[in-house]
Parts: structure tokens; sequence; C-alpha cells
């Protein structure tokens, strides 16, 4: 059943020293048609322009400052201040692609059970990344199945009963969340088209903290574990 | 695979992790996004084999009572360890000597578990594909100008 009315949407950004690409996150935000009821940008305690940056599209960005406390905490903090009916996010880095917000919205008004909606995702080379750089980068840019934050359309109702981000691991935020909302049950359906682009640009590229990565990464495997024999164990 | 008994064995690469959580150790191949729950002996396995210890010396150090049963247990667990691409003989035998034995604890039956319900996840993280420069890098020979 279609429901006669859009569903309004807040669109959340984190961003930490993304003063060189966060306006082009926002623009391709902005370019929705139709254009989302709310943009809440988060200056995670920057300490290069992005804050001015941000701020310099007010009023159609909303923007939220905080001392440096991860993507995570400021997803959560953008979720406390948003008003739609659903809630999107996008990395300061990244892209949406034209119509994003539009098909998740129509897939998500058409179907009532639908906690989210997600849709493909590729990656791209950053223009500024030195060519030589580039050239030694195996990039491969087709689609894939985007089970990220970047590329969700998520009920407000949904967030609320699955909660923030903040929970997890820093470096396996979405991820935890995810399997917390799988054992929940988080009913989603992934559209075949490509709805968000992320950039490889040499911030990313660069992963210092590998270790505290796995050892998030295997926390939250640890956790889902324990969740299931939790729910084994009750049933039993 | 008893022949396995007496080979020394290593991780495949960086993309195998894995966490001891003291009641079972998780293991994760972030390049098929599957994780693994290791559960009974099979954590003590698992840390004697990457110390450089063979199946034969783990199952005697460990479990030295019944060392018939426990060889069998070890070269099964190992034997699936291997078929889950989690470990690969090693090329060189130079740890064993440096290595210290395993300390002795009580047999329990070794377990494997496979779950893939984070796999589209890892998959699509960067993470998983990274090397140690960062994102994947193609061969020198593969590079070319322009």
């Amino acid at each position: 059943m279609m429901h006669d009315q859009p569903l309004t949407i807040s669109v959340l950004v984190a961003c930490w020293n993304g003063e060189r690409y966060v306006a082009e996150a926002l623009e391709s935000i902005l370019r929705q048609e139709p254009p989302p009821g709310e943009v809440i940008a988060v200056d995670d305690g920057s300490t290069d322009a992005s804050a001015a940056v941000m701020a310099s599209f007010a009023p159609r960005v909303t923007l939220l400052r905080q001392s440096n406390q991860g993507v995570a905490a400021a997803l959560d903090a953008a979720a406390a201040r948003a008003s739609g009916e659903a809630i999107a996010f996008l990395d300061a880095d990244d892209l949406w692609l034209p119509g994003k917000l539009a098909r998740q919205s129509a897939a998500l008004a058409a179907d009532p059970a639908l906690d989210g909606v997600f849709g493909h995702m590729s990656c791209f080379a950053s223009p500024d990344l030195p060519e030589a750089e580039r050239a030694t980068l195996r990039i491969d840019a087709s689609a894939v199945p985007g089970l990220v934050k970047g590329a969700l359309l998520l009920r407000r109702a949904a967030f609320d009963r699955i909660g923030g981000f903040g929970r997890g691991p820093r470096a396996a935020d979405f991820i935890a969340w995810y399997a917390r909302a799988a054992a929940l049950g988080f009913h989603w359906r992934m559209l075949p088209e490509t709805v968000c682009l992320r950039r490889i640009h040499q911030a990313n590229m660069s992963r210092s903290n590998r270790p505290q990565q796995h050892a998030d990464y295997l926390q939250v495997m640890r956790d889902s574990l324990v969740r299931r024999r939790a729910v084994q164990d009750r049933g039993a | 695979m008893p022949a396995s008994l007496d080979q020394e064995f290593c991780l495949p690469g960086p993309q195998v992790i894995s966490r001891d959580f003291g009641d079972e150790m998780v293991v994760a191949n972030l390049d098929t996004g599957l994780f693994y729950s290791l559960g009974g002996s099979a954590p003590a396995i698992w840390s004697g084999l990457l110390a450089g210890h063979t199946g034969r010396q783990i199952a005697a150090a460990l479990f030295g009572s019944d060392p018939a049963t426990h060889v069998t247990a070890v070269a099964r667990c190992v034997s699936e360890l291997l078929a889950e691409q989690l470990l690969i003989p090693a090329e060189s035998t130079a740890i064993t000597a440096a290595a210290a034995a395993p300390a002795a604890i009580a047999f329990a039956e070794p377990s494997l578990e496979r779950f893939d319900d984070l796999q589209g996840l890892l998959l699509v993280d960067p993470i998983h594909d990274v090397s140690e420069a960062g994102w994947p890098v193609l061969p020198p020979a593969d590079v070319t100008a322009g």
C-alpha cells in the first residue's frame, strides 16, 4: 500500500577534519529531489576549517559542534536532534548519487513492514589523490551491496528500537549496530541501484590502528555469539 | 589427515585474525567474511599451532594422559582449521625450537562453529582488503604510467 505523504527525512553527517570534502558531500545531499526535510551536520572537534565550511550551508544545514568523540557519538548527537520519520547518514568524505533518497523513501513507503532500505555502493579515487599514488591502487569501482551507513535509509522508529551507534566498539560501530539490529529483528531490503560513492583518499588509505580495529571486529563477533546463546538458552 | 600431526602451521595472511575470550576463541577470515567460535580444547590447540607446535606435540603436552584419543581429536581439529583456510602449512620449522611447550590443561572435545551472519558487512568494509600499506596495492608489474 502506498502512502499519500512521503516520509519526512533527516540526514545526519559527522565530520572530523573533512574540510576538503564535506562541501561536496553536503551538496550531494541537498541536490536530492525532493530534498530532505533537514540536514544536521556535526563537527566532531575538527582542527581544520570543517565547521566553517559546514556553517556556510546554513540555513539548509544545521551545524552542531562537539569535542572529538568519534563518528558514532557524533551521529547519535545528531539523531537526538533529528525530527524526521526516517533518517539517513553520510560520511563527510563520501557522496550520494541523485535519486538516492527518492528511491529509498518510495521503497519504505511501499512496505510498512520494512525498517530500512539499503542500496548498492561503489568506490572512486578522489581526484586529489596524486597520480603516482593512484596508479598503485587497485580500486574496484563495481557496485556492491552497500551494507554501510551511507547507503541506508532507516525508519526513525527502528533507530529508536535498536539504539544508537555509540554503544558499539569505536572501530566497528556500524557492524556492532547491525548485529544488534539483526538480533532484534531488523527488516531491510537492498535496492539494485547504486546510491552511495565511497571516496578513496589519502586519509582513509592509511590504517594506522588496525590491531584495534581487528580487536573491535572480534568483540562484535563475540557479542553476537553471546546474544545468540542467550536467545537459545531462553528458548530451551 | 594424520600426516598433518607432524606438520607445523601458520596463518595464511593478515586476513585471519583471532582473539581469546577465555571461554572461547573467536577467529575471523576478513577475506571471506566468515567468523568462527573455537570451543572445548580448540583454543588451546589453535594457540599451540600458532606458537609453532605440531599437533602431535600439542596432544602430548596438553593432554598427555590418553594420547591415542587426544591425538585423534587434535588431528580432527587441525583438519577442520585447514579446511576452513584458517591455517596453512608452515614452510619453516624454525619456530619449534624456540617455542615453549604449551601448558597442560584438561581435555575437552574441540569444537569449531562457523557463522556467516556478518559476512555482507565484513566484505564491504574497506578494512578487510587493505594491505599494511593501506588500500589494495597493485603488484609493481601492473603499475603503468598515465
